[in-house]
């Protein structure tokens, strides 16, 4: 086990259970902004309703690849 | 509207039906170990108290609960899919099944407050029996590292170890245990 391992489960000791469970959902707000932002980049001129299509195409993606792990 | 007020609203939905439900799966293993990114949230409901439908009903126009039933594959729990649909977050409703285990998480079941309502979510032990039981018939390599997550962020105290070992003996997964204790207990 790495020092940055320890880290994480010594942050995670100091957590409050509301605290690492809005972790998890932040966490894909994140992942969300950066997909979207990459799709932006990759479709300058798409509006809003096309990117959050493109989005979900995208994360239907991802869900397949991790269940097919 | 992010993710954050999609879970409040579904917990809020759930509270106002007075259903019979707890959080499980990845946000729930996020309680007890190092939080990862999740994509859904998964909550099993008592068929006796409330149904997917009711719930979708409550929730209105904003989320689409998918016609088809489906089926997990370790207990043969139904499973209905909501989909939020602005984010693209699923909600998953799984039938508490006659599981007997299935069965016991379900009534041992706590509530924690998030963000000023109550939420109920499984033991810690639970969780553990769960994914460990998944990582070993499912051979889902990311249980056994949620395990590990949990095994390396709970104090051994906070375990109680005889409920663990007696379902972990059950379902043959006792030795992934062993191993996985044995991998965290320098932390």
């Amino acid at each position: 086990m790495d020092a940055l391992e320890r880290d994480k489960i010594l942050n995670a000791r100091a957590m409050s259970p509301e605290r690492k469970l809005r972790a998890g959902l932040e966490l894909f707000e994140l992942n969300r902004a950066l997909i979207l932002a990459t799709l932006k980049s990759q479709n300058p001129h798409a509006d809003a309703a096309t990117l959050n299509a493109l989005f979900l195409q995208r994360l239907a993606q991802i869900r397949q690849l991790e269940a097919g792990q | 509207m992010n993710v954050l007020d999609v879970a409040v609203e579904v917990i809020d939905a759930l509270n106002t039906l007075n259903a019979g439900y707890m959080l499980v799966g990845s946000l729930a293993t996020n309680l007890y170990g190092i939080p990862r990114n999740t994509n859904d949230a998964d909550f099993v409901l008592s068929p006796q108290i409330t149904d997917p439908v009711s719930v979708s009903t409550l929730l209105g126009t904003a989320y689409r609960l998918d016609n088809q039933m489906s089926f997990e594959s370790v207990t043969l729990t139904s499973r209905r899919v909501l989909t939020h649909t602005e984010t693209g977050f699923l909600i998953e409703f799984f039938e508490l099944s006659e599981d007997p285990h299935d069965l016991m998480r379900f009534s041992r079941r706590v509530h924690i407050e998030f963000l000023n309502r109550p939420a109920f979510v499984p033991t810690v032990e639970d969780v553990i029996i769960t994914k460990l039981r998944w990582a070993v018939t499912g051979k889902r390599a990311k249980d056994a590292l949620d395990v590990r997550s949990v095994l390396a962020v709970q104090r051994t105290s906070d375990i109680d170890a005889v409920y663990l070992r007696r379902w972990t003996d059950v379902h043959g997964t006792t030795k992934l245990l062993d191993q996985l204790l044995a991998d965290t207990k320098h932390v």
